[in-house]
Parts: C-alpha cells; structure tokens; sequence
C-alpha cells in the first residue's frame, strides 16, 4: 500500500518537476526515457504490491550458477 | 577535468564504501567460515581487496577522463562495448537496490519492526535522490563532515572491548587448516565491490589519487578487521556466526562503568551513513553509466524514477531474511567476481592488446584509445 | 531567496528525524516494564511470570507505599512467546522486555533442558544480553518474584545488585548473563552453571509491602550454591565449597573470603580476604591421554586472627601460608574430584584449553563428558599472605600475655 504511494509521489514528481524542464529544452530523447522508466517503474511495483511473488532476478542469476554448476 | 573533488574527499569516500554494509553483516559470514580465524580470513580479504584495486588502478590510469562505463565504449567498440557498459550499469543498480534491502531487513529486525519495509527504504531513497541529484562534489563534502563522527562512534564501540576480550576464543588457530580461511576470505572480498569506484576515478586529481584508492580501502578495511576482532574476542566465534548482525551485537556490550551502557541504538548512526554512501556512490554511477548509454546529456531526471525502481528490485529480490542469507553466501560472490574481476581483466587485457597493436603499426607513435 | 532554502531544507530534516520512528514509537507511560521473568514449567509447556514496575509507586516514596512497587503476572503456554502474547489479556500495557534484570528458572525447567525457552531470549530484538539467570532452589520461579526486598524498591533490581555484589566479595555464587550461557551452551568444552536461589522464611508472607516494614523481614531471597548443567540440563547443586573452588578454576574470583585452622589447630580459626586469584590451566599429553594442571595463585590478607600466637614473628606467618597451602591444595583436589565423579559434567572449561592446545585429540574425544570423570588432574595452590589488616598483634595473644 505504501508503496502505492511512493509510486503516486514518483509519478508526480516526475510529471511536474522533471518533464517540463526537458519539453523546454527540447531533450526529447531524455523526456521519452525518463517516461519509459517511470511507467517501467509503476508497473512493476504495482504487480510486485498485487502479487508478492514476482520475477526475481536472484533466481535467474542463482539458476545461471548452478548450471555451471556453482551454488 | 576540475571537478572540485579532492584526493582526501576520494580516500574519505572509499573508506565509506569499503565499510558500507560489510561492517555489519561480514563478522558472521567469516565467523561461519573460519570460526575463531574469523580474522585471518577477513586479513586475507582485505589482501585480495588490495590486489584488486591494484588491478583497478591501472585500468583507471588508462581511462583519461572518462568513467568505467565510457571507457567500456572506448576499449571494445561500439557494440561490444555498449554490452559490457550495459552489464556493468545493471550491476550496479541490483547492487544499490540490494544493499537498500539489507538496510530495510536490518533495522525492521533489530528496531522499527512494525514499520512496513518500503516506507523506511522509501524514505531513505528520498535522501539518496537528493545526493545524487547535488551531485560527486557535495555528497563528498558530507561525507568529509561525517567520517570524524564515524570514527569517533566507532572508538566508542570499540574501546570496551579491550576490557571484556577472552583471548582464548581465537585459539586453537588454524585449526581447520587453511581452507576455511581461504573460503570466508572469499565471501568476504565479495562484499566489497570496490570497481564501482571506477565511475569516479576519473574526476579525481591525478596527483596522489592512487594512493587515495589504496588508503582508502586499506582503512576501510581496518575498521573490519577490528569489527572483526572484537565480535570474536568479545562475544565469541560460536555466537558471532549464529547472529545476524553481530556487530550490533558487539555495541550491546558497550558498558563503561555501568555509565555509558545501552547505547547501540546510537551505533546504528555509523551503519545507516556507511550505507547511505555507499548506495549513493552506486546508485549515482547506475545513473551515470546508463545516461552515457543512451547518449543522454544528464542523469539527473533519471534519478528519481530509478531511485523509486531501486526499492521496487529490493522487493522483488529479497522476500524473505533466509533467501538473503542463502543468496549471499552461496552465489553472490562468483556472481560479483564477474565485474570486480573477469570484465575489469577483460577491459585491461583489450586495452593493452590495441597499444601494443597500435605501437607495431606504428612504432613512433603510442596507441590513442585505451 | 538562499536564506529561504535553508529554512526549507532544515525544515524537511527534522520533520524527517520526526517520522522515521513513528510506526515503532512506544509512549513511555504506555509500556509494562518486565524486570524479572520466571519459567515455571506446565501441565503443556510453560508457566511464566513477569514482574513489572509500577512506576508510580517506585517513585513516591514517602508513606510506607498504598500500592506495590511490581505487580507480577502469570500465564501459561506451550512456548515461551505464546504465554506472553496470552498474557496481554492481563497486562495493562505491552510488555517491554529491554529492561530485563533476572530471569528466575524453577529447578524442574533446569532439569528439563533450557535450550528451549532460551531461543526466545537470544531472538527477540528488544532483549538485551546482560540479565541474569538463577535456579530456583526450594520454589517455583515464580514465588521467587513474589517476595519484596527492603531498601531497593524493585525486587528484581535487588536480585541484580545483589548478585553482582555477592559476586564481587564473596565467590560462592556466580552471575552469568544470557551472553555467557549461550556461550558456555555453544561450547563442547565447558558446560555452563547457574546460581541458585532459596526462600528463606514464610514464602507467603512475602508477597505484600509489609515485608518492607520489618526490621527483620520475615522472608528474604538468599543466593545459595549453583547447579552444575550437562549441556543444557540440570544434573546437580554444587555446594558453597565447590563453587567457590568452581570460581577460583574459572578465574571469577575477585575478592572473597576463606577461613582455616590456626596452626595450633586448638586455639580456633584464621580468616583470611583473599584480594587477588588467578587461575592457570595447562595440559600435557602423557602417552597420548590428556593431563591436566591447574594452577591457583592467590594473594591474601589477615582479616581475622584467633590464634593466640606472635604475628609480629616472620614465623608465625610463614605458619599460617603454609596451612593456607596445604588447604588449598587439599580444596581443589578434592572439590575437582568430586565434581568429576557426582556430575561428570566439566565445568571448569578443561576440554576448551584441550581444544585449543591440542585440537588433534580433541577432535578424536567422542564423549568429552564421559572422558572428564576419569582424567587426571593435577593441582597446585599457591597462597600469599601479604598484609595484616591495621593491627599488630591478635588481641587473643595480648590477653593472654
């Protein structure tokens, strides 16, 4: 729940603070990113808040090394 | 390139990140290992630490003015060398996202327990946004103005134990031989990541920035070996290893003439800093790595939703305190060795295979690149 | 504009060092303070009682007191958390534990085996690792809660200072924290102690304030012998001899006081404060079987001479070291024997100095409990008489004279 509201903060932050400037200047490139990794960021948390088992990168890398047999 | 940054606030800098979150968990991981030779296994970690950074050095001698991730681009091409960068820059954001877990695990165990996790990591984020966005100089600065309390803080934690030490805990020693010792100066050395600092060895004055780097991992990991010490001559090898934060556990023991006693809640001040700096060196060189990848000119609006990414990974990541345990003990340091030693040796070896290349296509002139 | 910003920032860090806590805040007039526990066993698991200070009667102290200065609660439980999450039901306030001074085990808990109910001690986050323990001797644990103490308002705090004070002077009891237990528990070499406690007196008179009003209380708690453990049960009490001999191997003596016959064994006895002690163990490997010395140096004083003899004679002195001698060596032999062959438990830590001098054979010792009922251990004491207290000769030898 709480983190619902840092993600809320996040967005708003971002859309008031962090956007206009770089419409301003015209940094397209950096306006799109920052987009992309705000909604990245959103959506991840809210699957992560709905679902509390989601994708954990420690899995991948702890299967990778066993394969290799480490771990 | 003048950056304002000086060597002292570069060593100050590498002594925070070399103490980072080691400082509370790394007694019981060597305890585990090497039981009373706890010490020896954490000497010889600080031993490949050191050799490791001398590998560091010379990579980042070679770098010129840019940092790791740009330097990745310059040695390896374009396309490798974005792969490398790409690997190097998820490296360090798992990295600060999973030290931001160990500072939310750590103080929900040991005191605010009723506190939902993401809100003190949540909260913590804010301040890490708020130093990256100052900037290297200014969170540096801050670290100069806290090293004095954190020294002092730490004597205070200390000093005790000199009354309190059972010298026969660390007998017999090298009773197990030497491969425990080997095994926990292992883990040990995982711990501490040092190449991350690469990110900012660049902007540092070339005079005497060397010997920054190695005083400073030196001291830092003086402060281990000591933490070291006094967790196996105070509370002793067997408990060190069975506790999860045994230095907290060490502070418990503070007791100066039944007038300074209970005071470990104020020894959490030197833990909660060592890791804010070394998440936000982390984090700032995440962010400053992926904005070169993507030719962006500025991290800075990156910061924020990537900060707020950071708490989100350490949920995904750690669910529960066994899983940490688990992970950090049987695959975290292969999995680092990968970028504290296999890249940087890769980087370097490329490096000094197109000067020597360049030097035989022509031999009067030195290579460019690299 | 700057002046501002600075407000603002400095502003924002302490609504931040505000907030951090919030969740986890504990209003001091909001909490029991427990102060001593006592584990009882039940019918199904434990029996525990805590004490809890009733602040505003520690503090006024003028009135012989309306109200108690603790109030004990009791509940029981399969483990030890579940009784004291039943026990809300009864408290006032949530129990807070950082205060902790004794936890009292009753003698059927120690036989049982304590690694059970210590788990929650060690894990739990807000209990430090500096209370002490105590058996019970002739009680539950819990009537040991019940007894007030004159002079200090707390009872608990009096069974802490109590102890450390016995502890300081007087080497037949011993205080061992939560920190020491579990380490004499983790290691194979030593096995752990704990001291006893007895009711003296009519146990129920205890339990009221009218116990504080007497001269003489009618009831006391008294520090008596300590129980020898095997690994974490109970197998027997040591006497007063036995465990001051205990403290002197183990090197927790600080001061302490001895008596022996004068050298004219007639004429009465010599009390003598022992200031200094120090311990040493060695072992040697003799045909590959372990043996043991242990080595007691002490330095003493005269506290009290009823011999009718010339102290101011070099002689006379030499006389009483040398009884001091031959008691301390006959003490420790026969002390260690006997606790070598009643408990078979070793207590004195020989098998951690077998461990570190020669790991080899240890690691080879399948029992090392078994092995400590038969191993030889050789003693030597060394007393040395030092001063005489601020008098000359004994006022027996000038009456005499």
């Amino acid at each position: 729940m709480w983190l619902i509201a840092g993600l809320l903060g996040m967005i708003g932050w971002v859309g008031v603070i962090e956007l206009p400037p770089l419409l301003r200047r015209r940094h397209w490139r950096t306006f799109g990113l920052t987009i992309v990794l705000t909604l990245t960021v959103a959506v991840l948390g809210v699957y992560q808040c709905m679902f509390e088992h989601t994708f954990n990168p420690l899995n991948w890398i702890t299967h990778g090394f066993r394969l290799i047999g480490i771990g | 390139m003048h950056t304002g940054l000086t060597v002292r606030g570069f060593t100050v800098l590498t002594i925070m990140f070399t103490i980072g979150t080691s400082i509370l968990i790394a007694p019981a991981g060597l305890a585990m290992d090497a039981a009373q030779d706890a010490w020896l296994a954490a000497l010889l970690g600080l031993a490949l630490n050191l050799a490791m950074v001398g590998l560091y050095i010379a990579i980042g001698e070679r770098m010129g003015e840019r940092h790791l991730v740009a330097y990745c681009a310059a040695v390896l091409g374009r396309w490798a060398g974005w792969a490398v960068g790409l690997a190097f820059v998820g490296f360090f954001y798992l990295l600060s996202a999973l030290m931001i877990g160990d500072l939310g695990y750590f103080l929900t165990t040991q005191t605010l327990t009723q506190t939902p996790i993401e809100v003190l990591q949540l909260l913590f984020i804010c301040f890490v946004c708020y130093a990256v966005k100052l900037g290297l100089r200014a969170y540096t600065n801050t670290a100069e103005i806290f090293l004095p309390w954190i020294v002092g803080l730490f004597l205070v934690m200390i000093f005790p134990v000199f009354s309190r030490m059972t010298l026969t805990n660390f007998e017999p020693v090298f009773e197990k031989g030497i491969l425990p010792i080997l095994q926990g100066g292992w883990h040990f050395y995982g711990l501490q990541e040092m190449v991350v600092l690469l990110m900012i060895y660049a902007f540092v004055p070339r005079h005497g920035r060397r010997s920054g780097f190695v005083w400073g991992t030196f001291i830092g990991g003086l402060f281990l070996i000591l933490t070291t010490l006094g967790a196996l001559a105070v509370v002793g090898p067997d408990i060190t290893a069975n506790q999860l934060f045994p230095a907290y556990t060490l502070a418990k023991n503070i007791n100066i003439g039944h007038f300074l006693e209970r005071v470990e809640g104020i020894m959490i001040f030197i833990w909660v800093l060592t890791i804010f700096f070394k998440i936000v060196i982390c984090f700032h060189g995440a962010s400053r790595g992926f904005a070169f990848l993507f030719g962006l000119h500025n991290e800075k609006p990156l910061v924020v939703p990537m900060a707020v990414g950071l708490v989100v990974l350490s949920l995904m990541c750690y669910p529960n305190t066994i899983y940490i345990q688990s992970f950090i003990t049987k695959v975290w340091t292969p999995f680092a060795t990968l970028f504290m030693v296999v890249l940087p040796l890769l980087l370097l070896a490329v490096s000094l295979l197109r000067n020597a290349a360049a030097k035989l296509r022509e031999p009067g002139d030195a290579g460019s690149a690299g | 504009m700057q002046g501002w910003r600075k407000v603002g920032a400095l502003g924002a860090l302490l609504l931040a060092l505000l907030l951090c806590g919030c969740w986890n805040r504990h209003e001091l007039s909001e909490l029991s303070l427990v102060v001593g526990m006592a584990i009882d066993k039940a019918e199904d698991g434990y029996r525990i009682a805590v004490q809890v200070v009733n602040p505003g009667q520690v503090v006024a102290q003028k009135g012989a007191g309306v109200s108690s200065t603790v109030v004990l609660f009791e509940e029981e439980g399969k483990t030890l958390p579940e009784a004291l999450g039943r026990m809300t039901t009864r408290t006032p306030y949530p129990l807070y534990f950082a205060h902790l001074r004794m936890v009292i085990l009753s003698e059927e808990v120690a036989r049982a085996g304590i690694a059970k109910p210590l788990d929650y001690l060690s894990r739990n986050n807000e209990m430090r690792n500096d209370f002490y323990f105590a058996v019970a001797r002739n009680s539950t644990a819990a009537e040991v809660l019940k007894i007030t103490s004159p002079i200090e308002s707390i009872p608990a705090n009096s069974l802490y200072t109590k102890l450390e004070t016995s502890d300081q002077v007087w080497a037949a009891t011993g205080k061992i924290t939560l920190l020491e237990l579990t380490q004499d528990l983790a290691t194979e070499g030593r096995n752990p102690t704990l001291t006893g406690i007895r009711v003296v007196g009519n146990k129920s008179a205890g339990d009221s304030m009218s116990n504080r009003q007497y001269i003489d209380p009618p009831v006391e708690l008294v520090y008596d012998g300590m129980a020898v453990f095997h690994g974490d049960r109970m197998v027997g009490w040591l006497t007063e001899m036995d465990t001051k001999i205990m403290n002197y191997v183990r090197n927790r003596v600080k001061k302490t006081t001895a008596i022996q016959p004068c050298p004219n064994p007639e004429e009465g006895t010599v009390t003598l404060r022992v200031e200094r002690s120090h311990a040493n163990i060695d072992v040697k490997l003799t045909d590959g079987e372990p043996v043991f010395l242990i080595d007691v140096r002490l330095e003493q004083d005269i506290a009290d001479m009823e011999c009718a003899m010339d102290l101011s004679k070099l002689d006379t002195l030499y006389q009483v070291e040398k009884v001091s001698n031959e008691r301390l060596d006959a003490l420790l032999k026969s002390s260690i024997a006997g606790v070598q062959r009643r408990f078979g438990s070793d207590i004195y830590g020989l098998g951690k100095k077998l461990h570190s001098k020669f790991p080899r054979e240890w690691a080879s010792i399948d029992d090392w409990n078994e092995t400590f009922r038969n191993v030889r251990i050789d003693v030597r004491g060394t007393a040395i008489l030092r001063r005489i207290g601020t008098t000359l000769q004994p006022i027996d030898y000038r009456t005499r004279e």
